[in-house]
């Protein structure tokens, strides 16, 4: 498989997360703006991958793996911090 | 009821059994371990101990005495959300692209039959990932769902996956309250549940 | 090129389109409720197709299980993220959009 079949891949979809930060930056909630860890983490991980193929580079779908496990971690650490910053009460619910 | 995954406190389990556990700790951490060396044999010099002494602690902290899920059933819920995460992405995929974007928004409140807060979660989560649904709240055996389309029998698809989350625990449901539980805001329609 | 090279070119473009559709449903749905279906379900989609499709393309089957965990380890963060940014919309009194 030439190696160039994944580069365009993965800059059509690099595009994609461009445009989807306009949505982000945009808002207009502070909830839209959180939207960022969710982009961020799928798109990441599928840009790692592919880069992993189109260079060659084998260490990069480690690095997609622990994107994939921050992604988790860093999401929920976000919306927890978003929260506080909006100074609402720390939420009821029983599962957090 | 079917004896509880992880040991409640109360009679502990016998040293044999406690054993059984620890053979399924270190089966699923060695095979972790195989995967993310890439199966490299040079590295179970590490990997040999850590998974052990991973099992160990893991024995020590959530004691289990047989497979906590039934493979199964598992596969089974497998299938079915591979299905419908398929189903889901197509269905969003022509909202989006229809010039009309045919949305009926609302926002659709239901009790589960689920009783322990763990699979409740785990229903939370796996609804966020279906077609039409979203999970936007969860408090007790009460969750609220954003859904897409109003129109579309949600409550079916809920008990469904209730069914097969009890399924892969093992664990009997609970009765719906005689009282209707279901409510919906935000819009009208039809709901069949 | 094999007809393997062929599917995994389709599979790609297939994930690559889910991907676009998850954009597009992001900047044009009406709230932030919305918008995280579109997220949630076109995107893990599309990552999943180009899981498959580079598991296919790959030689060796421990690669692919590690890609298979990497899409699970995705799945299971956008579940609880998405639950907890709908939450907190919910709990700051962002009201959902209703058709007119």
């Amino acid at each position: 498989m030439p190696e160039g079949v994944f580069v365009g891949f993965a800059i059509v979809i690099f595009i994609t997360m461009l445009l989807g930060f306009i949505r982000v930056e945009r808002g207009p909630t502070a909830a839209d703006r959180m939207l960022a860890a969710q982009l961020f983490g799928t798109t990441g991980v599928a840009l790692m991958l592919l880069l992993a193929e189109a260079f060659q580079v084998p260490a990069l779908r480690d690095v997609a793996l622990v994107l994939a496990l921050l992604a988790a971690v860093t999401g929920i650490a976000f919306v927890k911090r978003a929260n506080q910053i909006q100074g609402s009460e720390t939420p009821g619910g029983t599962v957090s | 009821m079917n004896s509880s995954v992880t040991s409640v406190s109360g009679a502990a389990p016998s040293r044999p059994r406690l054993a059984i556990g620890f053979a399924i700790y270190c089966v699923v951490f060695g095979a972790i371990w195989v995967v993310l060396t890439n199966g490299d044999t040079s590295s179970w010099m590490f990997g040999i101990p850590f998974t052990a002494f991973a099992a160990l602690v893991s024995s020590a902290m959530s004691p289990i005495t047989r497979l906590p899920i039934r493979p199964l059933a598992l596969i089974r819920f497998l299938a079915y959300f591979l299905r419908n995460s398929v189903v889901g992405g197509v269905d969003v995929a022509l909202r989006a692209l229809q010039p009309s974007m045919p949305l009926t928004p609302g926002i659709v409140v239901c009790s589960l039959r689920l009783p322990t807060p763990t699979t409740r979660a785990l229903l939370a989560y796996t609804v966020s990932l279906l077609p039409g649904t979203l999970s936007s709240g969860l408090e007790d055996e009460v969750i609220a769902l954003h859904v897409l389309d109003t129109e579309q029998p949600v409550l079916v698809e809920i008990r469904r996956i209730e069914n097969l989350i009890a399924d892969i625990m093992g664990i009997e449901l609970l009765e719906l309250p005689a009282v209707p539980s279901v409510e919906k805001t935000s819009q009208d329609g039809d709901l069949n549940a | 090129m094999s007809w393997m090279d062929f599917l995994v070119i389709a599979l790609l473009i297939v994930s690559t389109a889910f991907f676009i559709v998850g954009t597009i449903g992001l900047l044009r749905f009406p709230d932030v409720y919305s918008r995280l279906h579109a997220l949630t379900k076109a995107d893990n989609l599309g990552l999943g197709i180009l899981i498959l499709a580079l598991a296919l393309n790959s030689a060796s089957g421990l690669v692919s299980i590690r890609l298979m965990l990497t899409w699970v380890l995705v799945l299971v963060a956008t579940a609880t993220t998405s639950h907890l940014i709908a939450r907190a919309a919910r709990e700051s009194g962002v009201e959902p959009w209703v058709k007119p």
